[in-house]
């Protein structure tokens, strides 16, 4: 069997799958987006020589085998796991059974956050936003999209969220994180949008974390290596930011809104919601805008994927770590292509049957909403 | 702790009205329990079982004053002076009145005793409100 080949079919699941973390790459770097910008920006980042990429990783947090993408996800006719539409639906969507996966794209959210300037930020987002709806979405109705939008103008970022949500396909906004916490006011014209268009906001990391100044910066250090940063960078960056959220009043304010955390991991959520129920019924009296325990503002309006699932040695373990969280809370993600990567026929075995399957694929319909994920009502 | 001339057999004598001051905590004992007594407005007396029931603290050694009511975002809205008082050691706050955690989700709840004023005495039943 050739390499190049997509991966065979594994037996149908037995129930839905919704894939709420899947990432794209444009092919041939910011070169594939400049067609969806005009003239003018398109002239200003060929001036630049602008490109994009994993050199813009210090050398320490280069993945110690070289690539997070994985090798068998590299398509035959050429590009990085994740840029062939074609290969990706064959090679994940087909092969695992996958009902619908939300699309995004680390580069747009790095340039987003900080990589690139403000207004660099915002043709840029709308150029990859473009690119998604035109060469992957007409594709296959199971490709769903997570619309990366320029967080460094919220304004901007607001009338983004309202042009996406009248394309078929987008089922939630992209909004990458910064060195501001997400219950910062700098926020709200994006949650006010978002909240009125009634599309979730998908969070995840953007690879500028923890390295570059403007985007979230480590908690009491500095990490020596890739597993460092790894093990780290995602829990401490969802602990603080969820925090945020809840005791600022965010949750509060926005009833409506909901939150996705991508590959943040779900291990550290529930210790995190006793603390925060604690503090809260300590000292409520300081923050008095939240009016009820903390932990049943996630319960209502916060999800985590699943994907970095942490190995247990012991099924019961996961039960356990499961039933402590609450299974409502939790969506399946993979994010394929990358070297980390959760298959759904290998996730979260052990659980009770009808609590696997909630979390394949029915918390995230009842999230999401049927129309958006494209399936059949 | 003899009685004193007011003290009867289904109350304990706590002291003078004079020494009960608005917005300030004494205590008294009733059987083997520290009861807090404090008269939150003129002529307005509560007393409550001085035990914290999260994890044991004392409340005579407690804050007393208002507590925050739930309110808009970046809003305060402070009410119940001297109604309100708060564990020293985690900071449960228990409202006189009730007896309970004000906008908590916990059940936790003191004990609530009458107190009535007699002869310029302050004198608090043996006997918790059944409620």
């Amino acid at each position: 069997m050739s390499v190049t080949q997509p991966a065979p079919a594994e037996a149908p699941p037995s129930t839905l799958v919704i894939d709420c973390d899947v990432h794209t790459v444009p092919k041939e770097g910011l070169k594939s987006i400049l067609p969806y910008m005009d003239e003018a920006w398109r002239k200003r980042f060929e001036r630049k020589r602008a490109n994009f990429g994993a050199d813009s990783l210090p050398l320490r947090y280069n993945h110690p085998n070289g690539r997070v993408i994985r090798a068998d996800s590299m398509p035959p006719g050429g590009g990085p796991g994740g840029s062939d539409p074609e290969f990706l639906i064959a090679d994940h969507l087909d092969a695992r059974g996958v009902s619908a996966a939300l699309l995004n794209t680390l580069q747009a959210l790095g340039h987003s956050a900080i990589l690139a300037g403000p207004d660099e930020s915002v043709a840029m987002c709308a150029a990859f936003n473009d690119f998604h709806l035109q060469e992957w979405l007409p594709l296959d109705s199971r490709l769903r999209y997570a619309a990366t939008v320029p967080v460094q103008d919220p304004l901007k970022a607001a009338e983004e969220v309202r042009r996406m949500a009248g394309h078929e396909g987008v089922a939630a906004v992209a909004l990458p994180m910064m060195n501001t916490y997400l219950g910062n006011r700098w926020h709200y014209p994006i949650y006010e949008a978002a909240e009125e268009v009634g599309l979730p906001i998908a969070l995840h990391v953007s690879g500028a974390d923890y390295i570059y100044q403007g985007a979230p910066v480590a908690a009491g250090g500095i990490a020596e290596s890739y597993a460092e940063r790894f093990v780290t960078m995602a829990p401490t960056i969802g602990m603080t930011n969820l925090t945020n959220l809840v005791f600022t009043g965010t949750l509060e304010r926005f009833p409506g809104l909901r939150f996705a955390f991508l590959e943040f991991g779900f291990g550290w959520v529930a210790p995190l919601l006793r603390r925060m129920d604690s503090a809260w019924r300590e000292l409520r009296h300081e923050t008095p805008w939240v009016t009820k325990p903390p932990s049943a503002y996630v319960h209502d309006q916060v999800r985590f994927t699943t994907q970095p699932s942490e190995e247990v040695g012991d099924k019961d373990d996961l039960v356990r770590a499961v039933g402590d969280l609450g299974a409502d809370v939790l969506v399946f993600s993979s994010d394929y292509p990358h070297w980390d990567n959760d298959m759904p026929h290998n996730t979260l075995r052990g659980l009770e049957p009808e609590t696997r399957k909630a979390i394949l694929g029915q918390n995230a319909v009842d999230f999401f909403g049927r129309t958006r994920l494209g399936l059949a009502a | 702790m003899s009685a004193t001339p007011t003290e009867a057999a289904d109350a304990v004598d706590a002291g003078a009205l004079a020494d009960f001051p608005v917005g300030e905590i004494r205590t008294v004992t009733v059987g083997r329990m520290e009861v807090l007594v404090v008269q939150t407005a003129p002529g307005e007396f509560r007393a409550v079982s001085g035990v914290c029931p999260h994890k044991g603290a004392r409340l005579a050694f407690g804050d007393l004053g208002g507590t925050m009511l739930p309110s808009g975002q970046g809003e305060l809205c402070y009410a119940r002076e001297h109604e309100v008082v708060r564990c020293p050691w985690h900071g449960y706050e228990f409202d006189l009145e009730s007896g309970e955690m004000p906008f908590s989700d916990l059940s936790h709840k003191l004990r609530r005793f009458p107190v009535e004023v007699v002869d310029g005495r302050v004198t608090v039943a043996r006997r918790p409100r059944q409620s």
